[in-house]
């Protein structure tokens, strides 16, 4: 593709960038850093089928995953019918007992879905994770696109990229669709928060109210907005960055200086709209990710269109003994760690702690999952004067409103290091932008 | 956009002040730089002495350096730039990105490590800042919004002005602007306060000799006419 | 059955103004199969907002707001119950019930004691009871040895807690040995304070039990809430504004009328 002078001008993007404070935090000893998210020009580029395979593939996981939601905190069809085994959900800390019985308006649970994947060096696009309760990012592809279109019309003029600039509308249909009659509100944690460019930013665009806890009250079982001369403005629906966790001091954990105390009471009397809703830690888990290609044929009757990573559960007999005798070459995964920890690659130990591995698998067979190492397709960077391969992978965004839709672009990370598989961006790593083609 | 909270209340009008301080100041500083090419050493004490900031220099070109760029001096221009730039960077949704980028790139001046020439860098921040305040009017559509951020701005510029002995001419034309955002907002003020100002102001215009030594009771109404944290 | 005249009322001293006060409280008994509920007052005193709503686990719960600055804070609910305790609710079973919560993580030395008993009754109820019989004999009650924060492993580990800790032991024995069971938060016959009793699953619905007394929950029982553990079902919460220190003065009281 012509994409020259793109390339040719990528300092200056990332310039403009830094000029839009477009950057991430994070935490070192304890202390608060932000960074700028480098840019990398060049994008991955998904070609018009490879879209619409995964489009389908997509909407269709995330309306199983939207129906799996409904059904644990209400009916629990699938568990009695045997599908998923009982303690998966019932004893997973993603599950919320204070959901139960709560009907979130329009019956949607995760309204805006974070599904990782990686495309293998066979071409096949594999789901890594899903994220259905604060997946970020949408934001720096969003905003990297308007200035490369400013810097390099050309590249622009002549390729056919669908324009991924809908985001902003997608998501105001998006907290619309669901909005139980008040203003729309994006309430974040505050400035030191990793995402917080993304909540301000996403604020500005969608023109919804940009909210800290402490600006928001319940009254007679509603959320209200106090503006400064003690006027109040009802809430109709909330897109909250804070976790779930955090967002009840009444109801969750008690010392959150954040929160907006008995939200969670207005909620269930589906009195306001909260994005994502609360309780869907469950549904991402990671013993639940094995069970969603299940979900899809239990509740849609269809084969998924997406594969998992080869994923196996030692919980069952025949993957606990393939497990044992493969795992030299598999991941291990401790389901009830997040962000990264807990992942254990087994051709990285030793003999010795293969084997201690092995009886704790064997011991604690519910705790674990384990994982093919897939071989995926590496993207280049520009590195200096040269063009190196890297590991990178996917984050599209799926929307569920009226209907289900995945936005036409995506968030690409990439590690800067060339023996990580990881890409996470406090690890130094950046983004890229990520091209649908219309034809 | 349209529903503005305590919290938001609070920022603009601080956004307003520290936006403010830092551009008069430097203005002024530009003054003093000059004057210090001959000046005898220490000639910064009365300065510090006006702005009620602790003199902690020890001699006038590291009175330059620290005073300009100190990070941990809270009398700092950095210092100040940073606190405007906290009070914005929490209103990008009333601001828009577009205005936000001026104060972010003000910011930036301050943090590069080129101090070289002190002025000719800063030129940037002040050129940045002017650059802000236009872009405010053209870009924040919430018209309470910018009459709280200008409230901030003239307060801070008649307190600067007033200790700083600007001309009282200036002086009421500051006060006279304010007056005029003031009325517009919806904030509470303390009426009774604004008027004792107006009179003080009056005084030391048409009686010079009368409003001598009243320096501090001024300042103190001033600062006292709009309850914010 | 039992006609029961219940009182209950929690006042809040403050030692200094404290405002912006919310607060969510889960006193008021809810009728069922066992016992039936009749309000006849109830206050929450002050409140600028007050809604009944139901929590996640079937409680009923009062949740409201007071802003201007307050010194005291109180509520009442008086009621008449009839109750006939000593049967099964019929319910079917969620299965939250069935695994340990914070409260009742099964430790070392619990799991060890739960292996020690050989339960050999052939049904949920008859094992139950052989639990709480094991945990008369081998736990034992004193006043103030154990907190709101207390957990089953920790109480076991000194033999002795309060009907807090009764009722959580006694949960992660019977999850452990495959009878779902939940905590309950009620008032008992007499006047004084609250009291925790469990209920266990028998296959067809809830039973209760109160281990701390070594009894079958009769008709002298009220219950207020349940839960997984304490943790689901405290009574009242509250978060305010301010730096005083608090002093809560509790009073309950049911007789037979």
């Amino acid at each position: 593709m012509n994409m020259e002078q793109l390339v040719n001008h990528v300092d200056g993007i990332n310039r403009l960038l830094a000029r839009y404070g477009v950057k991430f935090g994070i935490y070192k000893n304890q202390t608060f850093h932000e960074q700028l998210f480098p840019f990398d020009a060049i994008p991955r580029v998904i070609s018009k089928d490879d879209f619409a395979l995964l489009e389908r593939g997509l909407i269709q996981r995330v309306d199983a995953l939207n129906l799996f939601l409904k059904d644990v905190y209400g009916e629990k069809k699938i568990i009695k019918d045997g599908v998923i085994p009982e303690e998966f959900v019932f004893s997973s800390s993603g599950y919320l007992a204070e959901c139960e019985g709560a009907c979130p308006p329009k019956d949607i649970y995760s309204h805006i879905s974070g599904i990782d994947l990686v495309q293998g060096k066979d071409g096949n696009w594999y789901i890594l994770e899903d994220n259905l309760r604060i997946p970020s990012g949408a934001s720096y592809p969003l905003i990297a696109r308007e200035l490369e279109r400013r810097v390099a019309p050309d590249t622009f003029r002549k390729n056919p990229i669908i324009d991924n600039r809908n985001y902003a509308k997608m998501l105001t249909d998006t907290m619309e669709y669901v909005n139980t009659g008040g203003i729309r509100v994006i309430m974040t944690p505050g400035r030191y928060n990793a995402a917080y460019f993304e909540h301000s930013y996403l604020a500005e665009r969608t023109g919804s109210v940009l909210a800290m806890c402490s600006d928001l009250f319940v009254e007679k079982n509603h959320l209200y907005y106090r503006d400064y001369r003690g006027g109040k403005q009802k809430v109709g629906v909330i897109y909250r960055r804070i976790s779930d966790e955090y967002l009840d001091p009444m109801t969750f954990n008690p010392e959150s200086l954040i929160g907006v105390p008995n939200i969670m009471d207005v909620y269930r009397s589906g009195n306001v709209a909260i994005v994502n809703a609360p309780g869907n830690g469950i549904a991402d888990d990671k013993g639940i990710y094995y069970f969603v290609p299940k979900m899809i044929r239990y509740y849609l009757d269809q084969e998924p269109v997406l594969r998992n990573a080869p994923t196996y559960l030692p919980y069952y007999e025949e993957d606990r003994k393939y497990v044992l005798e493969n795992i030299h070459k598999l991941v291990i995964k401790d389901v009830a760690e997040a962000g990264g920890y807990g992942v254990i690659f087994g051709n990285e130990l030793s003999k010795e702690k293969l084997e201690d591995m092995k009886e704790l698998v064997t011991r604690e067979s519910r705790r674990f999952i384990a994982q093919e190492v897939i071989d995926f397709q590496d993207l280049y960077i520009v590195e200096g004067d040269e063009k190196v391969a890297r590991k990178a992978d996917l984050r599209a965004f799926v929307l569920s409103g009226e209907t289900t839709k995945v936005w036409p672009s995506g968030l690409t990370r990439f590690s800067r290091n060339p023996d990580s598989f990881v890409v996470n961006s406090s690890q130094g790593g950046g983004f890229k932008d990520t091209w649908v083609l219309s034809q | 956009m349209g529903a503005i909270s305590i919290e938001k209340l609070d920022h603009l009008y601080w956004l307003g002040r520290y936006t403010e301080r830092v551009y008069t100041t430097l203005r002024k500083f530009y003054r003093i730089f000059d004057d210090m090419i001959e000046a005898p050493e220490g000639s910064y004490t009365y300065y510090c002495k006006r702005l009620n900031i602790p003199d902690i220099y020890t001699s006038n070109s590291q009175f330059a350096e620290e005073y300009l760029y100190g990070k941990d001096n809270p009398d700092s221009l950095y210092s100040n730039m940073s606190r405007a730039f906290d009070n914005a960077i929490v209103l990008r949704d009333e601001l828009s990105s577009n205005v936000l980028s001026y104060m972010q790139m003000a910011l930036d001046v301050f943090e590069s490590d080129n101090h070289a020439s002190p002025l000719l860098e800063l030129q940037s921040v002040i050129d940045y800042l002017l650059a802000f305040w236009g872009c405010v009017d053209d870009y924040v559509e919430d018209e309470d919004c910018r009459n709280i951020m200008k409230c901030g701005k003239y307060i801070e510029r008649l307190d600067l002005y007033i200790r700083l002995e600007y001309h009282t001419k200036d002086i009421e034309k500051e006060f006279r602007k304010l007056l005029n955002r003031l009325h517009k907002t919806q904030m509470y003020y303390d009426a009774a306060k604004l008027e004792k100002l107006k009179d003080m102001i009056d005084a030391k215009i048409h009686c010079p000799e009368q409003a001598e030594g009243k320096d501090a009771e001024l300042l103190d109404y001033l600062g006292n006419i709009i309850e914010v944290r | 059955m039992k006609s029961l005249q219940f009182t209950y009322r929690m006042e809040l001293k403050f030692d200094q103004p404290v405002c912006d006060h919310y607060f969510a409280l889960r006193c008021v008994p809810a009728s069922n199969d066992v016992q039936d509920i009749q309000i006849t007052s109830r206050y929450v005193s002050p409140a600028d907002s007050l809604d009944e709503v139901i929590d996640g686990f079937g409680n009923h719960k009062y949740v409201g707001h007071y802003m201007a600055n307050h010194m005291k804070f109180s509520y009442e609910v008086e009621g008449i119950a009839r109750v006939k305790g000593m049967q099964v609710q019929p319910e079917s079973l969620h299965p939250m019930y069935k695994y340990p919560t914070r409260y009742t993580e099964p430790t070392e030395e619990l799991i060890e004691y739960g292996e020690s008993l050989t339960l050999t009754a052939g049904d949920n109820l008859g094992n139950a009871i052989q639990i709480m019989d094991a945990l008369y004999r081998d736990f034992k009650y004193v006043s103030g040895s154990t907190d709101i924060h207390t957990t089953a492993g920790e109480a076991w580990k000194k033999r002795m807690g309060v009907c807090q800790d009764y009722a959580h032991i006694m949960i992660t024995l019977c999850r452990m040995k495959g009878i779902p069971a939940r905590y309950v938060n009620g008032l008992m016959i007499g006047e004084g304070y609250t009291h925790a009793w469990v209920e266990i699953y028998t296959g067809e619905g809830w039973y209760g039990l109160d281990p701390t007394n070594h009894l079958h929950v009769d008709d002298y029982y009220i219950k207020l809430a349940h839960g997984r553990d304490y943790g689901d079902c405290v009574l009242d919460k509250g978060l305010f504004l301010g730096q005083a220190r608090q002093t809560q003065t509790i009073y309950a009281n049911v007789e037979e009328i």
